[in-house]
């Protein structure tokens, strides 16, 4: 065998032991690469629920499973969309409606997510009541002060 | 290969502060509208606004920041008449309508002191608030 068919041989496996590593490290990258692009959905999906909750007249006290308006903060969480005609999509994966925590109080609204889990490939990250999100009430707001008003 | 890892690290440090400013955005947002809520053209208003900012970054339902980490430190509210001139500490609390809440955070950075002698770069974030007449609106 020629000298230079041997160290083709172990080139070969060279390559087979350093791409294993790059798998390794592209995989690492990607998942914390998701878990911030997912956690900042979250953020901006948690603050427009709380949002949206302060913005609707005082009635009710929370907690009413069935109370509609919760409901619809909890859809607009989870899929974007305060009334969603498509419930099969949630911004981030595995999230569901139930795992959207809203309080009510009479001058602020508190949204954040229970017990809903990150899934980054390998990586779990449990999010039990982060993000949260807190705003004041500002129901009271003259027609021309509009929802979402700012960013 | 040593150029590739070192962009893929940078990516995370600079993805890990975009996160943190979308949570400070939010924060700034929410204090700056409890704020000016109470704004009222007297001293004790002011010193309520400054208190309703706060309080949004303390308790059991406080926003934080670094992935819903850390609790949020560094806060500034400054007030306004006419949106040119901002007062920390304003004498005369009468025509004040605009609040501003910025919070800056400093981040660790993990990979970034790579390139230069940096240990944490700062995030910030700035809201601005008006107190209108029943109620009260963010308008930057």
């Amino acid at each position: 065998m020629s000298r230079r068919r041997a160290q083709a041989g172990s080139a070969l496996i060279e390559f087979a032991g350093s791409l294993i590593l790059l798998a390794v490290m592209f995989a690492g990258i990607f998942e914390i690469g998701y878990s911030f692009y997912a956690y900042g959905v979250l953020v901006t999906a948690v603050r427009a629920g709380a949002r949206y909750a302060a913005l609707q007249p005082r009635g009710q006290p929370s907690g009413a499973g069935a109370d509609p308006m919760a409901q619809a903060v909890r859809n607009l969480v989870v899929y974007g969309d305060p009334a969603p005609t498509d419930r099969t999509k949630p911004l981030i994966a595995g999230l569901t409606t139930e795992q959207v925590e809203l309080i009510n109080l009479p001058d602020a609204s508190t949204v954040s997510l229970r017990g809903f889990q990150l899934d980054a490939l390998f990586l779990k990250v449990k999010l039990d009541g982060r993000p949260t999100v807190t705003f004041p009430v500002t129901a009271g707001a003259a027609p021309g002060a509009a929802p979402g008003a700012g960013q | 290969m040593t150029l590739l890892l070192g962009l893929a690290a940078l990516g995370i440090d600079i993805g890990r502060m975009y996160v943190i400013r979308a949570e400070l955005q939010s924060f700034t947002d929410a204090a700056a509208l409890s704020a000016a809520l109470e704004l009222n053209g007297t001293d004790a208003g002011i010193a309520r606004a400054r208190g309703g900012a706060g309080r949004l970054a303390t308790g059991p339902h406080a926003m934080r920041w670094d992935m819903g980490t850390q609790p949020i430190a560094n806060i500034a509210t400054s007030f306004s008449s006419d949106r040119a001139n901002w007062q920390e500490q304003p004498k005369q609390a009468r025509d004040l309508r605009f609040v501003r809440v910025i919070a800056a955070e400093p981040v660790p950075v993990i990979f970034m002191r790579i390139f230069q002698p940096l240990t944490s770069a700062t995030v910030a974030a700035a809201s601005v608030a008006a107190k209108t007449e029943m109620s009260a609106r963010l308008i930057q």
